[in-house]
């Protein structure tokens, strides 16, 4: 006790190093999250690959796209989500908070960390992607969907942080994120496909994962790049500027 | 020296001087706020009480002498009447009313209730000092030729008070540098007021019990404290730091265990230490946590995760944590809740090495044969202020006639029987 060994104020850098390398840790060693992030999209890629009927989900492109998408959804809304409202709950941050840790170092360590497996996951499920449907991709390419996955990523995390704004409990959060996931994923998959009519295609064109969905088609294949294209990106930075208000307003680090 | 004391409220019966005689003022008992230390010597408890330290107000180097302090006891002597000196004495046109009138050679006032415009005039009127009295708080450094500092928690020369006086200030100051100055804290939740102007502050070296019923405001004070909520309204000071303004720093100084700890349920052990340590500042290999951990009997258990860990084991790791960087303050929020009378030792015998090692602690519980035991000073708190604070022994002297304890104790009257009798015996939500 000794106040010669007192460190007087403690840097932000070593603050945020020993925040992250903990979250790193917490998301590698928790199977459940893993799994959330690359089930599904694997999934998409291996049973379209082997059906070859990709034709009427917009082609290889769009599913690998339609693929990585759903990645982010389920690692974000679900998998991020649930972890803030857990974490939360059980006071974890409560524990935290009362380090000399800034509030904002212990969301942008979580935020980061989620960005980065959504990068991580974006470039695994783009390469097997690739494989499954003999797909030639250059290195622009591969930059170029890691830069939409960090957009499409952001989208989904600032939805999943409104949810635990909005939402208080996990239990809540967790079966209002799973409603969520589903029309997220219906949208996207039955929408834009036309079977459901003319307005719930544009419905799910310009839903979240419509958006992202049409950002990595629009990447994937830059020739038909197009104004939809960029109205894709303006509403993405809608969904996205929307959600963080939401998020960081009524966002409370304590149940109670 | 002829002295005045002065318990009224009014000028209606304001006191008139032992001596009759006008004389220019010898010296000025007052309270002086810790911020003022750099301007006087000695700085204030609480108006009555036991005097520990003088010193020249106008020297801020002087040696502390104590015949004003022995001055200010004889006062009280020769007043036994009195009892006490009301911090409420003098107040606004009263105290300027009581100064012209008595001339006195002693004058016990609070600072707050004399403000410069009371004190400005007299002081020139009566030639005491001529320098100009720039603000309300240290004035009376300005014109007192000599200061006094009080101190509730010390064996005085007369009796203690049996029980508060209405009003009484229970800032509970301590002397020399503070580790914890909380005052005036105001922390409400919508409408409801958990905690109403509470002042307390606690010493270097010091255990300091908070005790009170459940609602008391404990834990809102505490939060407060941590930097878990913001008050409505009160300064904490955590190593004279503002928590409010510098809190990264201020809580770098604070260790805190929580009632209930939980840490990332997949960490293991080690990363849980790498974690904290990190977050306060220390890089620490493996070696160095295993080695560490060692010391708490935890070496074994590196490769754990928090959950794997008994209830023993998880508590002497949210210890180990919450003392990793040494802190000068550590916060105990109900530590022994839990334990089985071998850990609840182990916890105590912690405590007290690191007390001897330089750090205050400052604890909570509802224990009252523990904070007996261990605390070197408790405040009982209800209703959101501290009703009463001292020594535990103390408490037990000052209200062991009091009907509300006697009422509730069973024998000789105990800590437990002082808390019962001031918080009431009705079971809190």
């Amino acid at each position: 006790m000794d106040n010669a060994n007192l460190i007087a104020r403690p840097s932000l850098k070593l603050i945020l190093i020993s925040l992250f390398r903990a979250d790193l840790a917490s998301m590698v060693k928790n199977p459940r999250r893993l799994l959330l992030s690359f089930l599904l999209p694997l999934l998409i890629l291996l049973v379209t690959g082997s059906s070859k009927s990709t034709g009427h989900l917009g082609g290889s492109l769009y599913v690998i796209g339609l693929a990585i998408a759903y990645g982010l959804v389920s690692a974000s809304v679900l998998g991020y989500a649930l972890g803030i409202a857990r974490d939360r709950e059980n006071g974890v941050f409560r524990r935290l908070r009362v380090t000399p840790a800034p509030p904002w170092t212990i969301m942008v360590s979580r935020i980061g960390m989620q960005l980065l497996a959504n990068l991580v996951m974006s470039l695994i499920v783009l390469i097997v992607g690739a494989q499954v449907h003999h797909i030639n991709l250059s290195l622009g390419d591969y930059l170029l969907v890691l830069a939409v996955s960090i957009l499409g990523g952001a989208i989904f995390i600032a939805i999943g942080q409104a949810l635990v704004g909005l939402v208080k409990s996990a239990e809540t959060v967790n079966a209002a994120g799973r409603i969520l996931f589903i029309i997220l994923i219906m949208l996207g998959l039955f929408g834009q496909s036309g079977a459901l009519g003319g307005i719930w295609e544009s419905i799910s064109r310009w839903s979240p994962v419509g958006v992202v969905m049409t950002l990595y088609a629009g990447v994937l294949k830059l020739s038909l790049w197009g104004s939809s294209d960029w109205f894709s990106i303006l509403a993405g930075g809608c969904y996205l500027i929307a959600c963080v208000f939401v998020g960081i307003r009524w966002f409370r680090w304590e149940n109670n | 020296m002829d002295l005045t004391v002065s318990e009224n409220h009014s000028s209606q019966d304001l006191p008139k001087s032992r001596s009759g005689e006008s004389q220019a003022v010898s010296a000025i008992v007052a309270e002086l706020w810790v911020e003022d230390k750099d301007a006087a010597v000695a700085f204030y408890c609480q108006a009555f009480g036991a005097v520990l330290v003088t010193g020249k107000g106008a020297d801020k180097e002087g040696a502390v002498q104590l015949w004003l302090g022995s001055a200010a006891i004889r006062i009280a002597a020769a007043n036994p009447d009195k009892g006490r000196f009301s911090p409420n004495a003098i107040g606004g046109h009263t105290g300027r009313i009581f100064l012209a009138v008595n001339d006195p050679d002693v004058f016990l006032a609070k600072a707050l209730t004399l403000g410069a415009t009371t004190l400005s005039p007299v002081a020139d009127m009566n030639g005491w000092r001529s320098s100009v009295i720039r603000d309300p708080f240290g004035h009376e450094w300005e014109i007192a030729k000599e200061m006094a500092v009080l101190h509730p928690a010390v064996p005085a020369e007369k009796p203690l008070p049996k029980d508060p006086l209405p009003g009484q200030d229970l800032r509970n100051e301590v002397v020399g540098d503070p580790i914890l100055s909380i005052r005036d804290l105001s922390v409400t939740y919508g409408t409801t007021v958990a905690v109403s102007g509470l002042s307390l502050q606690i010493a270097r070296k010091e255990i300091f019990g908070l005790l009170g019923p459940n609602g008391a405001g404990k834990t809102s004070t505490l939060s407060a404290v941590e930097g878990l909520l913001t008050p409505r309204s009160g300064t904490v000071l955590v190593d004279g730091i503002s928590l409010e303004k510098d809190p990264i720093a201020a809580k770098a100084r604070m260790g805190i265990q929580l009632q209930a700890t939980s840490f990332q349920s997949e960490l293991s052990v080690k990363q849980i230490v790498r974690l904290y340590a990190g977050l306060y500042g220390r890089s620490m290999s493996d070696r160095e946590i295993t080695e560490r951990l060692g010391e708490i009997g935890l070496e074994g258990d590196v490769s754990k995760s928090f959950k794997q860990l008994s209830g023993g084991r998880q508590q002497r790791l949210a210890l180990f944590v919450a003392v990793i960087h040494e802190p000068a303050l550590l916060l105990l929020d109900e530590p022994t809740s839990g334990l089985d009378p071998q850990s609840r030792r182990r916890l105590w015998t912690t405590i007290e090495h690191i007390r001897k090692d330089g750090g205050s602690i400052l604890l909570t519980t509802h224990s009252m044969e523990e904070a007996q035991a261990v605390c070197d000073r408790v405040a009982i708190i209800d209703h959101g202020s501290v009703i009463t604070a001292a020594t535990p022994a103390e408490l037990i002297a000052r209200h062991q006639d009091d009907p509300r304890v006697l009422a509730v104790a069973h024998g000789e009257v105990t800590l437990e029987d002082v808390f019962i009798g001031l918080t009431g015996s009705g079971i809190r939500g």
